[in-house]
């Protein structure tokens, strides 16, 4: 295979988070980029004097402590290009998400035309506008500007009109965004994007230039919102934006001579990038579950929805804890334990989101909050019906609340019940926190995104499979056989099995090998979703093989706490100990 | 994120920083003394607005230009019964103000005015001291010399007393027996408190503020709700002042203290604050502001011409129908350019000191 003399031997990729900083090192070896390993240390954006890069200097030098290499100078610049001692790089990707809601308002002619693409264009990045301003509902312009002032935007996308007129009605719409500007102190300005009629541009420079920050973009109305132009327009509004509220960014920009692009921008495309690998029509579901907040992508056939929620095992924690008793979580908590201590760990996590679990007691608190996080994002995003009519495929779970786990069942266990899917799903885990990495490199080196697409960037834990039926009326009791079914290796040896009912049911199988799985037997009350029994389900096999979910349709634990106790252990037991990941 | 340190000052130079969380108007300037009460920087909008139709109540037709019957001009704050056109002739007509707003310009023949101005975030300095260093838009750095020490959790309010002690003797846990007329107006601090409704009895003697080594997270709700300041300093459930921390505070006890901590609760970043000043606070005399005389140099806040420079042409007296400002000058005349003078509250300007 030939090698493009310009490739990137060497490629770092920094992910921002709200609490960490995390440095990802990608080499080119032997035709394909490899990923030799990452390294975190704690973001360093603590008051307006310190400095994002102080932590990007942390954990690059943790990196190079485990490399034995060098990419730092003495100055703490990154030796770029890469040099024949093996130090120093070549190529810099980053993606963000410690900075604040870009709070973005946006307003157009009509609902149904530009202010319809500018929500599909945000859409994208997973932003949702802080107002809306229709030129055609009908307000009077002091209650626009009431609105647009209540919503306090960092950033005005202003639409509307086409390119044989209308300009005059975007003049009328710009002229509710003056006067907000002009109410407004100038530090407290939005910055404006303009992406309406070409007409307009010349008036609208004239007037908005001299009060506020100020570009253009093409006419979104006329070329709509999946042109990549509109796109790159918005990500370099939303990047100017964060350069100014995190200290330090633009400093990381320069030395690494790259724009960077918001993390939950990377995320969703990784996750849309995934949804071709995926099987047709399917979906696929990630979830990265952050301090601050949680990213929810669904994407089938590259359709892509991507929603950013305000939940989190850090400082969001007490939001969380509004939509469900204390009591609740308690009982998903597997050891005795008293409600306030619980409450007083949630509190002290909330003020020292970088608090790391140091032993599993608290670990298991965790991990009772993530299922949490899981069910309140799903009612969130009305991701009920995905997870009932057996479209969802394969779900990815993100974030270092399930990357730093002691045994990978727990974050098996974790989306089993804080999601609990009916279908035939196989569960992926970001063990080494490459998500966002694959989106934010797709565009600066898409061989390196296609090279470890390929390869297992993602922990395979398993397929799951979870029949639907109602514990109450079914025939079969809790333990006896609800399905019988088999299963083919590519030797073409079958081994036949019984299901039983109420139980998380394993089958160990060889890590990464493809199998085939019959269903021999299954009685009519219970139902598949998304699965046609009558054919053979071709998969290959994850850590912990395949895993019948026989719990039933709603997972309810015991009142008393011994009880409760007692089943979680025993459900951690039956999912059973993993396959260590073969070579 | 939160920084991984705490700061304890057992005695010397403290520097605090008093930031918005977003772009701002910063309202100090380097080497200001400043009081508990100055406020250091703000974010401000102005919360209605409304129109009114001068052509209809001039009864002027549509096609004449209504800027020739104006007496105001955009940015200008205007007062109850402050006219605002006048079109004169035959049929005279004046048309006032209802009520008190700023004058923001025209829309299609009505003029727009704005009221209910609303500090979105205000950042006030929570102890005496002196303004070294600016950030531009965010705030400032302030100054001090004595003790200082960071707590990990503050209930968003800022107060001041002399600071006493429970009797540590006792386990220093803050119960109904303390709740006495001593701790009125003082900032207190034990080792925890237990119950809730101690706490909630004590806002009855009105405490200048609270200050535990720990409380219960079962208990943080009920001290959000306080009126007064209370801050943890070291842990969030079951246990003591750590000894640092007991050092500091027993050192100066009987001296004034200071506690600060941000608004934003749990969310905030910024850690809540124990300042404990050497000098023992004098309030100043009169305000930089009194000091405004005819031909000074001032910058001018926000609104329209916010950040401009202007010099000072008249010093304006109280509104007619406010009897307690009448002796008080609280407006000022500004000259911006050759063509542009405006009228402003005094609190919308400040002086710009060169030295």
């Amino acid at each position: 295979m030939s090698q493009p003399q310009n490739l990137a031997k060497t490629v770092i990729y920094v992910d921002l988070g709200t609490v960490n900083t995390r440095i990802c090192l990608f080499d080119h070896q032997d035709h394909s980029y490899v990923f030799v390993g990452a390294a975190s240390a704690a973001t360093s954006n603590t008051d307006l004097n310190s400095s994002v890069y102080s932590g990007v200097v942390d954990a690059v030098r943790k990196l190079e402590r485990a490399t034995k290499r060098k990419f730092l100078d003495q100055n703490s610049n990154f030796m770029m290009p890469m040099k024949p001692d093996n130090s120093g790089i070549d190529q810099i990707g980053f993606s963000y998400t410690c900075n604040l809601d870009p709070r973005i308002a946006i307003m157009g002619l009509t609902q149904t035309g530009s202010l319809q693409n500018l929500r599909n264009l945000l859409a994208r990045t997973g932003i949702k506008p802080v107002v809306e301003i229709c030129a055609a509902d009908g307000l009077a312009i002091s209650e626009n500007i009431d609105r647009l002032l209540d919503a306090d935007p960092r950033i005005v996308i202003l639409a509307g009109g086409t390119e044989v007129g209308a300009e005059k009605a975007v003049y009328r719409l710009g002229e509710i965004l003056m006067f907000a500007c002009k109410s407004l102190s100038r530090e407290q300005r939005p910055e404006i994007l303009f992406m309406g009629s070409a007409l307009a541009e010349q008036q609208i420079e004239r007037v908005f230039s001299k009060i506020t920050d100020l570009s253009f973009a093409p006419n979104i109305l006329e070329i709509g919102s999946n042109d990549q132009s509109s796109l790159h327009s918005l990500i370099t509004m939303i990047n100017k934006n964060a350069q100014k509220q995190v200290p330090g960014l633009k400093d990381l920009c320069d030395r690494a001579r790259t724009d960077g692009i918001p993390g939950e921008f990377a995320f969703g495309r990784s996750i849309r990038l995934m949804s071709r690998l995926n099987k047709e029509n399917q979906h696929i579901l990630g979830i990265d579950i952050g301090s601050d907040h949680t990213l929810i992508a669904k994407a089938k056939n590259l359709d892509l929805s991507l929603h950013k929620l305000p939940l989190g095992i850090g400082s969001q924690i007490p939001a969380l804890l509004k939509s469900f008793e204390l009591s609740e979580l308690q009982s998903w908590i597997g050891f005795q334990i008293k409600e306030s201590e619980v409450q007083d760990y949630i509190c002290n996590k909330s003020v020292y989101p970088d608090l790391v679990p140091a032993n599993q007691y608290s670990a298991q608190i965790e991990q009772a909050l993530t299922r949490f996080v899981l069910k309140e994002s799903a009612k969130e995003t009305g991701l009920n019906t995905l997870l009932r009519d057996g479209s969802l495929g394969m779900v990815l779970l993100s974030g270092s609340v399930v990357r730093n786990v002691e045994d990978p069942g727990d974050s098996l266990l974790i989306g089993m019940d804080g999601l609990h899917p009916f279908g035939a799903i196989d569960y992926f885990l970001d063990m080494n926190g490459l998500a966002s990495a694959v989106g934010a490199l797709a565009q600066l080196n898409p061989i390196l995104v296609s090279h470890i697409m390929n390869a297992s960037t993602f922990l395979n834990l398993g397929k799951v499979i979870t029949p639907s039926f109602n514990q109450k009326t079914g025939k079969t009791q809790d333990g006896k056989k609800l399905l019988n079914i088999a299963i083919r290796d590519e030797a073409g040896n079958v081994r036949k099995f019984d299901v039983p009912r109420g139980r998380i049911f394993r089958i160990p199988l060889d890590y990464g090998k493809n199998y085939e799985l019959d269903f021999l037997q299954v009685p009519k009350e219970i139902s598949i979703p998304g699965v046609r029994i009558w054919t053979p389900l071709g998969f290959k096999s994850g850590c912990f093989g395949v895993v019948f979910d026989t719990r039933g349709n709603s997972l309810d634990l015991p009142k008393d706490r011994t009880s409760q106790i007692a089943k979680l252990k025993f459900w951690k037991e039956e999912l059973g100990p993993w396959v260590v990941q073969p070579s | 994120m939160k920084n991984s340190s705490t700061k304890i000052i057992t005695s010397g130079n403290i520097c605090c920083s008093r930031f918005l969380s977003e772009d701002g108007a910063v309202t100090v300037f380097p080497g200001q003394a400043v009081d508990p009460s100055t406020q250091i920087a703000y974010r401000k909008i102005w919360r209605k607005h409304f129109l009114m139709n001068i052509t209809e109540m001039l009864e002027i037709s549509s096609d004449e230009n209504i800027r020739d019957y104006l007496t105001i001009k955009e940015g200008e704050f205007i007062s109850v019964g402050e006219v605002i056109a006048k079109r004169s002739g035959k049929k005279t007509q004046v048309v006032t103000a209802k009520i008190s707003s700023r004058f923001l310009g025209i829309s299609s023949g009505s003029l727009i005015f704005e009221t209910d101005p609303d500090d979105v975030e205000n950042v006030i300095a929570g102890f005496p001291g002196v303004v070294t260093d600016i950030v531009p838009s965010r705030g400032a750095y302030l100054e001090t010399i004595g003790s200082y020490l960071q707590g990990i959790w503050g209930n968003g309010k800022k107060g001041q007393g002399i600071l006493l002690s429970m009797d540590m003797e006792k386990g220093g846990i803050f119960g109904l027996d303390n709740i006495t007329v001593d701790i009125a107006g003082a900032i207190v601090f034990a080792n925890t408190c237990l119950d809730p409704e101690v706490l909630k009895s004590s806002a009855k003697m009105s405490p200048g503020g609270l200050i535990f080594g720990s409380l219960s997270s079962s208990i943080l709700p009920i001290a959000m709700k306080m009126p007064f300041p209370v801050i943890v300093t070291d842990l969030i459930g079951v246990g003591r002042l750590s000894d640092p921390v007991h050092m500091v505070l027993g050192e100066n006890i009987i001296r004034f203290a200071y506690l600060y901590s941000s608004s934003n609760g749990t969310q905030n970043t910024q850690r809540p604050e124990i300042i404990i000043p050497q000098e023992e606070y004098v309030p100043e005399s009169e305000s930089l502001l009194k000091k405004l005389k005819t031909g000074d140099q001032i910058r001018i806040i926000d609104g329209f011409h916010g950040g401009e420079l202007g010099i000072v042409v008249e010093l304006l007296p109280g509104m007619e129908n406010d009897s307690e400002a009448l002796s008080e000058m609280d407006r000022v005349k500004v000259c911006i350019d050759q063509n542009t003078e405006i009228v402003l509250p005094l609190s919308n300007i400040e002086m710009i000191n060169v030295k």
